[in-house]
């Protein structure tokens, strides 16, 4: 009798703590901004590119893939550019890829600005913001680095993996290097 | 005379009808010591009819101020959306509920102390501008006048709670001898003091024609605005000029600045006001103290030497056990489901919700500690007391000091 | 609350760490601590904002700098985001956890014991009682006398039943589970409202702007929204003549009209396929609902710029070539007028502005100094000009060779209404919870458990009563029924705080 008491005692007791310990990880642990993680398979999206075509993230598999958010507005982003195409040339033939997703511009400003810059990397328009929230886009630019297998990695920070799936601020070379090096088939 | 004439009339009457209430029941429970021939079937016949005639009167009162409440919705909506018609509703639910609560146990000596404090807090409301304003679109609901109305007679309740718990510290503690309990009386004595001294100084000093005017960065907007004093400036802004002081005993400039960390608009203004209130309402205690030599609370437990202890307890816990479930229902309740419909979230920790729940959760304890603990008296009514306290902040603190979503019903 | 003889559960000895556990949770005492502790902590958050009224970017800066040191260590303790932390949130849980074994612990022996209750109480137990009497009678009279009572104590509701020369009287037995009825309601509000936000799916709180004419994906649901209109109406001059009111800017109304679409499936151009499930005009009071989303009139921002119109003009013969709108958001590439002239999009800035270099940039996506470079095509000029066009800047001087000339003629705006999304399927939970708690606190506060004993010994009737509380009243109750009965009983005989 007393022995069965104690261990309805210690279910009951279990239940409970499992329920408020889950509760209260969830707020330790998950954090809004982060709306994805390393590891992650990348949220899919369709958006239409420059030449009015349809490009869709996933069928970028195979290749490494360099996710740059950004916009003609913001200056980090705009020096950032010519890296950026730097690289694409470098590694494009070794399967990388660069996927630019610019934020809430209309095609014109975008073509005419990608055209001065002599960018030949695939940009998508994403006039609606569409992208921003399963990402957890905050300030830009923001960058991603995608495997062949669609899996985000993590960002190293200063020779350390971090556990943030998302490069915030301008890339520098060294950045780009070490990234890209993880992604590449 | 159109509808919202008669209403101010109707209001205005509940409030002088509701002083000689106040009268009537002092009358009743100070005039049996008037004669100390009276038999005690005299004295009891005294206060008696003295406190029938407070009660009807009180009754009249309250038709009247129902009647301000009827048409002035007529005229516009129903009062309750801004300091003005929220206080003088505040002081209707005190009055409903000590009218419930008097039916139960027929105790004059109740009325003498609820009464005041009714008068009291209605008076205050005469402080904030009386005008029909336009209703905003945050407030055009239903559930403006079911939230408002319910968790205001729970409060109400919780008055009434309050001063029968006041009542039965007066009765029980020996005020004669100085200990804890009479301090914390005494204590409770001036602040109440000083509730009176700020609303008779602003009627004074508003009626006089008073002013003392000063410029002030307005920290929200980086604009210089006038801010306009009506008691005589102890303190003035942080920020900005004296534009203009009427000499008061020869106080012609602020004495001192307010501190700069005090920088929202009008922040100077209300530690002005309190610093104020504070000193003016110590003047009174120590004149007071003076003239009757003894404690204050000495003089008003005189008032009820006679009464049953465990009539007045069980009156204070019956109060706040019926209180309780209106003020969960209409302060947290109903609260939950406007918000749910207004901002789109039940809950959302904004300072005024923050503070129900504080209420909520102190009365809560209340409950625990009299039901399972078995608290009565000094205790029990200490926290009847200060849970009254809880709920004034909650009702008038918060707006006036944090800021927050409800912030439009202020001043 | 007194717990009728059986011992408690807990309070047999048991040293083991989850008879301790258990106990420590069980206690009344405790659970009235954590109420205390979580009131305190909630009155520490009310004195500086909290961070999620504020939308800061660097909320330590902010307040290191509007509040100082103190700012500064409420910072750190983590006061500014206290109702979201993870310690808050503890202490509701283990609030939760004493609510659930408190209850547990003594509903099953307060059951028990009410109904296991004997008529026959002894003498001692019944003097013991707060309220207690005891009179003398005769062995012929008290049949007599107990039948009298009885019909009395039935007439004002009471359950009566008799064991030979014994009565128990009881009345509102069940305002004994109010407090276990309410707690019932309070697990289940604490619940729902710590699952809510832990549960994926469950709650959504999103924001968004949506321009006039603009359908906008909810993100994470299958919905679209579009902005049909956004409407302010003021107070008329009658009604704000009637109440003497001076602000002729006080808002009366302000309204989306809305119109909710549902994802069917996907259109051979990779479109979304839409359909109409809901259309309501949103007011602050009245949101649009559709199963369990709720679409609210939040915010909005009145007249923003949207097309731009533009006239060509020959500069020569002062002759129109007719006009030309651009939407500032989505410009065509180039626009047809009549007469054969083409103007072409050769560049836009929607916000221009300059470079250390003084090369043309753009700062914003919000076309708020919008800047074309036209090229402007036309019979006498095959193969265009280029033509700058910015608002406010004449532009005679570099562009002096040029025929045609685009002239700003006109801006249409547009208003945009902030719409806040929710969703929360833990809501009929917690809305069940708030009505089982306010059930379980009526029962409990409203109505008294009043129980009134008599037995017949050696000559004397002795009377025992209790109540959970309402002393007074049941004080009062009992001389009604002994004066009704045909007793009188003095009144100091019958003892209010005897014990």
């Amino acid at each position: 009798m007393r022995s069965s008491r104690t261990t309805i005692r210690v279910i009951i007791l279990l239940i409970l703590f499992t329920a408020v310990g889950y509760t209260i990880s969830r707020t330790l642990f998950y954090n809004d901004y982060n709306a994805i993680n390393p590891g992650d398979l990348a949220p899919d999206f369709t958006l239409t590119t420059l030449d009015g075509l349809k490009l869709k993230l996933s069928d970028t598999k195979g290749k490494g893939v360099i996710l740059n958010f950004w916009g003609t507005y913001c200056p980090p982003c705009v020096t950032e550019m010519p890296l950026i195409e730097e690289k694409y040339q470098k590694y494009k033939d070794q399967g990388l890829t660069v996927v630019a997703v610019n934020i809430a511009e209309n095609k014109i400003t975008v073509d005419r600005f990608a055209h001065r810059y002599g960018l030949t990397f695939p940009i998508v328009l994403d006039s609606k913001r569409e992208t921003i929230d399963p990402y957890g886009i905050g300030p830009m630019p923001a960058t991603l680095f995608i495997r062949p297998d669609g899996t985000i990695i993590p960002i190293e920070m200063q020779g350390k993996q971090t556990d943030r799936p998302i490069f915030e601020g301008q890339l520098t070379d060294k950045v780009l290097e070490d990234h890209i090096r993880k992604i590449l088939p | 005379m159109d509808t919202l004439q008669l209403s101010s009339i109707l209001l205005l009457s509940a409030f002088i009808v509701y002083v000689l209430s106040s009268f009537a029941f002092i009358i009743s429970i100070t005039g049996k010591n008037w004669n100390k021939n009276w038999s005690k079937d005299r004295k009891s016949a005294h206060q008696s009819r003295w406190g029938t005639i407070g009660f009807a009167l009180t009754l009249v009162g309250l038709l009247s101020q129902i009647g301000y409440i009827i048409t002035r919705w007529l005229f516009d909506h129903y009062p309750i959306s801004n300091m003005f018609e929220f206080i003088t509703f505040l002081s209707l639910t005190i009055v409903i509920s000590f009218t419930v609560i008097y039916s139960m146990y027929r105790l004059p000596a109740l009325g003498a102390f609820v009464m005041p404090l009714t008068v009291i807090i209605f008076s205050y409301a005469y402080i904030f501008p009386s005008k029909v304003q336009t209703l905003m679109p945050a407030l055009q609901s239903h559930w403006l006048i079911i939230h408002v109305s319910t968790a205001a007679l729970g409060e109400g309740l919780f008055a009434v709670g309050f001063v029968a718990g006041l009542m039965l510290l007066l009765r029980k503690v020996d005020t004669s001898v100085t200990s804890k309990n009479t301090k914390w009386l005494e204590f409770t004595m001036y602040i109440l003091l000083t509730v009176i001294t700020f609303i008779v100084s602003i009627f004074s000093f508003t009626a006089a024609g008073y002013e003392a005017k000063f410029t002030e960065l307005n920290p929200k907007t980086d604009e210089i605005q006038q801010v306009k004093y009506v008691l005589p400036p102890f303190i003035g802004p942080a920020t900005g000029e004296t534009l203009q002081v009427d000499s008061f005993l020869g106080i012609s400039k602020p004495i001192l600045k307010a501190p700069s960390w005090m920088e929202g608009m009008n922040a100077a203004r209300k530690l002005n006001t309190m610093i104020w209130s504070l000193v003016t309402g110590g003047i009174l205690y120590v004149l007071l103290r003076l003239i009757l030599r003894k404690r204050l609370s000495q003089v008003a437990s005189s008032w009820v030497s006679d009464l049953d202890e465990e009539v007045i307890d069980e009156i204070s816990y019956r109060a706040i056990a019926i209180g309780y479930p209106l003020f969960v229902l209409g302060a947290l309740i109903f609260a939950m489901i406007w918000a749910e419909q207004a901002w789109g979230r039940f809950w959302g920790w904004d300072p005024k919700e923050v503070w129900a729940l504080i209420t909520f959760l102190f009365y809560t304890a209340y409950l625990h500690f009299r039901l399972s603990r078995g608290w009565q008296g000094t205790k029990s009514a200490w926290m009847a007391v200060l849970g009254y306290l809880v709920v004034m902040f909650t009702l008038v603190g918060v707006n006036l000091v944090l800021s927050g979503l409800h912030a439009y019903s202020g001043v | 609350m007194r717990y009728e003889g059986a011992v408690r559960r807990s309070q047999s000895i048991n040293k083991s760490i989850v008879n301790q556990i258990w106990n420590f949770f069980s206690s009344v005492r405790v659970g009235i601590y954590i109420i205390l502790i979580i009131l305190i902590v909630s009155i520490m958050g009310t004195i500086l904002p909290q961070e999620h009224f504020l939308a800061l970017t660097n909320p330590k800066a902010f307040y290191i700098e509007k509040y100082g040191v103190f700012g500064e260590i409420f910072y750190t303790l983590g006061f500014t985001r206290m109702y979201t932390s993870w310690w808050y949130k503890a202490l509701l849980g283990m609030l939760l956890i004493s609510i659930i074994i408190a209850s547990l612990d003594r509903v099953i022996p307060l059951y028990r014991a009410l109904k296991n209750q004997t008529v026959r109480k002894n003498k001692a137990f019944l003097m013991q009682q707060r309220i207690h009497t005891q009179w003398s009678t005769t062995a012929d009279e008290i049949p007599y006398q107990l039948q009298k009572l009885q019909n009395a104590m039935k007439k004002r509701g009471y359950n009566v039943r008799q064991d030979a020369q014994a009565l128990l009287a009881e009345k509102a037995r069940f305002s004994r589970w109010g407090p276990y009825v309410n707690h019932l309601g309070l697990i289940m509000i604490i619940t729902g409202a710590l699952l809510m936000t832990s549960i994926p799916g469950w709650y959504l709180d999103k924001f968004m702007w949506v321009q006039e004419g603009e359908i906008k994906h909810v993100t994470g649901t299958p919905y679209y929204v579009k902005n049909e209109r956004f409407t302010i109406d003021l107070y008329s001059e009658a009604e704000l003549q009637k109440i003497k009111s001076e602000n002729q800017s006080a808002v009366k109304r302000y309204q989306t009209d809305a119109i909710l679409y549902e994802k069917v499936g996907e259109m051979p151009n990779g479109q979304p396929d839409l359909k109409q499930v809901m259309n309501h005009p949103m007011t602050v009071n009245d949101p649009l609902r559709y199963k369990k989303v709720r679409l609210y009139q939040a915010d909005y921002k009145l007249s923003e710029w949207k097309n731009m119109c533009f006239s060509i003009i020959n500069k020569k013969t002062g002759e129109k070539h007719g006009d030309f709108s651009v939407d500032l958001y989505n410009p065509e590439p180039s626009y047809e007028l009549p007469n054969g002239l083409t103007v072409v999009i050769q560049d836009y800035f929607p916000y221009l502005s300059f470079n250390e270099d003084q090369e043309p940039i753009n700062i914003s996506s919000k076309p708020e100094n919008p800047a074309f470079i036209f090229l402007i095509k036309g019979p006498e000029a095959p193969e265009g000009e280029l033509s700058w066009a910015i608002i406010g800047t004449p532009l005679d001087e570099i562009h002096s060779e040029n025929v045609y000339k685009a002239n700003f003629k006109d801006l249409e705006t547009v208003n945009t209404s902030g719409i806040k999304i929710s969703m929360n399927k833990g809501m009929s939970i917690i809305w069940t919870g708030a009505a089982i708690f306010m059930i379980g606190i009526a029962m409990g506060l409203y109505w008294q458990h009043r129980r009134i004993w008599l037995c017949y010994e050696d000559g004397n009737v002795i009377m025992g009563a209790h109540t959970n509380k309402g002393w007074v009243g049941l004080r009062k109750e009992i001389m009604s029924i002994m004066k009704e009965s045909g007793l009188h009983i003095p009144d100091d005989q019958l003892q209010l705080g005897g014990k």
